[in-house]
């Protein structure tokens, strides 16, 4: 067995790539999009790691690539100290079974053709975990598990609500007795009284299954909620990670300042007396990233050094790293 | 605003209904709505999907698509008229004029073949019978004043080579070009990131305070509610669940509904650690609503007589009113 206290996960340095322009276009030469910038993470066991940023940041992105359903173009992701990228097709199938996913919009990714209990039961059936005759007991032990009645294993998906459709791509992922799971948006499309709903759900089944989570979101508060520790992306790089405490009571990073102040809070006398942040413009293009630190258009601390070097992201304080010249050891003004 | 209350309001809705037929059962998606909105306010209409808000906003300028739509009963007072009743090319006067529009694919919304300065200066020179030079000028101006940079160039791009955010402040310039008495905004911000979110809203309320604009504010997050809303009317199943003002709705919420929406929602200020509690159960069939009070089967406060009898909106302050049995104040 492997060291209880290693990692699950180890991302090193990870790089990816898209060619953009296909060949229609494709006059001016292939164009290289970086959707992920030299990231590097871990995950502990039993640990929810919550992903934030923008549209376009590349958080999704590196969630698919953690689990090598895009291979990275370069670095390198390690799951329970075996590099993905060493293992042959058979090898990382069987590795696969550990690690699953659950997007944003169930719907689209059950078929519509087959009944919610198939669907659930085929993770299972492709692992060698349940046979043609026996899948049935477990499905229905799935759906108790996720609060789905045993009468909906032959339903089809068109016939449940938002919210039990995400409970079925839960069971789903869960089907494949699985240590990781990427919730790539999961209770983002979700109405608020139903996102609670699932939301507990998944903290439940962490603690009772001892599963660790990549929870990718857009919501910081959810993200806030659900997490142990935050990582904050921008532009394919992470700016800013750190206990979830710490990310937000102590924001260092002026990305991360200006997100947490954007987010609306639901009570009158909190917002009225709220200091808003306003960035000045969009998220620029990642196919022409600004030169050095790419927030510094936009940063309202951005001094000469941001235009011209890209800063690293470094420890400041206990467990918190950040990508930010202002806490350089050179910059006079972080001590 | 406390001056504007005391004047008759802009927009008076009564008893609004909508339903929508087909085969399968008749969805009343809109069942008795009403509501006043007064110059210079922000008034939020807020629920959760199928509440039947936005048909609600459709409905004030009678754009429900007929069939399968129908506005089956209700009243809608604007400047001394009833939109309902008044002929169609009296409200296409309306419409986009003193009455203007914000959805929420602002792609949908604007025509992909023209050019975005064009397509703002349309209703300058349909409702105005501005010279369309003139009205170009303008709509670079409007541009500039939703702070699209380089306003003169970017008018002539067409939809495709905005963003998204840019898209959305065309097409909040579009609303504004007329300077319209009234804007509707349906979900302005929703699929947009919170950065960019947090700029458009500011425009909106900016248009708020110099021009006494009102808004009818239609969205499910309470979130923005809190900030910019003046007041709130709380939908569920078609009917307003709670109406109050702002700061009554998150201090002393009264409906269960409202209440129970306000403990689901994780919040960023709130110590850390606290479970969420949800609201047990899903939102009533439409076609088949449960008798008695559509939330019964979701409420932890409910008595016998919820069974039965649908509960009235009735008044419990000068500016809060609850559709309930029962008050969870007290």
């Amino acid at each position: 067995m492997t060291d209880p206290s290693a990692p699950l996960i180890e991302i090193d340095n990870l790089e990816v790539d898209f060619e953009v322009g296909g060949r229609l276009f494709a006059r001016a030469g292939q164009t290289k999009l970086r959707a992920v910038d030299g990231v590097s993470l871990e995950l502990r066991r039993g640990e929810t790691l919550g992903l934030v940023g923008e549209s376009g940041c590349g958080k999704s992105t590196l969630g698919r690539t953690v689990l090598h359903l895009i291979k990275p173009t370069g670095g390198q992701v390690r799951f329970d100290g075996r590099a993905l990228d060493d293992l042959d097709e058979i090898e990382l199938r069987q590795l696969r079974r550990r690690m699953q996913i659950v997007f944003q919009d169930p719907f689209s990714s059950l078929n519509p053709r087959m009944s919610v209990g198939e669907a659930v039961a085929e993770p299972m059936l492709i692992h060698g975990l349940a046979g043609k005759d026996d899948w049935r007991p477990k499905v229905a032990e799935l759906f108790d598990i996720v609060g789905l009645g045993p009468a909906m294993i032959d339903r089809y998906p068109h016939e449940f609500s938002g919210g039990q459709r995400q409970r079925v791509g839960i069971a789903r992922a869960l089907a494949a007795q699985p240590d990781f799971i990427v919730c790539d948006e999961a209770v983002s499309a979700l109405d608020v009284s139903i996102q609670a709903q699932i939301i507990n759900l998944l903290e439940e089944l962490r603690t009772r299954l001892n599963l660790t989570y990549l929870f990718i979101a857009h919501d910081l508060a959810v993200v806030r909620h659900i997490s142990d520790r935050v990582a904050v992306m921008y532009l394919g790089r992470i700016v800013e990670i750190a206990a979830k405490s710490d990310l937000f009571e102590n924001p260092l990073h002026p990305y991360t300042e200006a997100l947490l102040s954007a987010v609306p809070i639901p009570d009158r006398n909190a917002e009225i007396n709220r200091q808003r942040i306003l960035l000045p413009g969009e998220v620029p293009s990642p196919l022409s990233p600004p030169s050095g630190c790419a927030l510094h258009p936009r940063c309202p601390k951005a001094m000469a050094v941001c235009r011209d070097l890209k800063p690293a992201l470094r420890p400041h304080g206990e467990g918190h790293h950040v990508a930010c010249h202002l806490y350089s050891e050179d910059n006079p003004g972080s001590f | 605003m406390t001056a504007a209350a005391q004047a008759p309001p802009l927009l008076q809705v009564r008893d609004l209904a909508v339903e929508f037929g087909g085969d399968g059962g008749v969805v009343k998606a809109v069942n008795g709505v009403s509501f006043d909105l007064h110059r210079g306010e922000i008034v939020a209409l807020v629920g959760e999907s199928g509440c039947g808000k936005s048909v609600t906003a459709l409905a004030l300028l009678r754009l429900v698509a007929d069939p399968p739509g129908r506005i089956t009963a209700g009243s809608i007072h604007f400047d001394g008229e009833d939109l309902l009743q008044i002929p169609l090319p009296l409200l296409r006067d309306i419409r986009g004029d003193r009455i203007a529009m914000i959805f929420q694919e602002a792609m949908n919304s604007l025509n992909p073949v023209h050019r975005i300065g064009r397509q703002i200066a349309e209703p300058l020179s349909l409702h105005r019978a501005m010279p369309m030079r003139d009205a170009l000028a303008k709509a670079v101006d409007l541009l500039r004043s939703v702070r699209i940079p380089e306003a003169l160039r970017r008018s002539r791009d067409y939809p495709h080579q905005f963003s998204g955010g840019m898209q959305q402040r065309a097409m909040i310039a579009m609303g504004m070009g007329c300077e319209p008495d009234i804007i509707i905004a349906d979900e302005p911000t929703t699929a947009l990131d919170v950065t960019i979110q947090a700029q458009l809203l500011e425009l909106l309320q900016q248009q708020v305070v110099e021009k006494q604009t009102s808004i009818l504010l239609i969205t499910h997050n309470l979130g923005i509610v809190a900030r910019y809303a003046d007041r709130v009317n709380v939908m569920y199943a078609g009917r307003i669940v709670e109406q109050a003002k702002a700061e009554d709705i998150y201090d002393r919420p009264r409906h269960p509904y409202t209440l129970g929406l306000l403990q689901s929602v994780p919040r960023i200020d709130q110590a850390i650690g606290d479970k969420l509690t949800p609201i047990e159960g899903q939102p009533p069939d439409p076609i088949n609503p449960p008798p008695g009070c559509p939330f019964r089967p979701r409420c932890r406060f409910a008595v016998t007589r919820c069974d039965e009898d649908i509960p009235p909106l009735r008044r419990l302050t000068d500016s809060q009113s609850i559709a309930c049995w029962v008050d969870v104040d007290d």
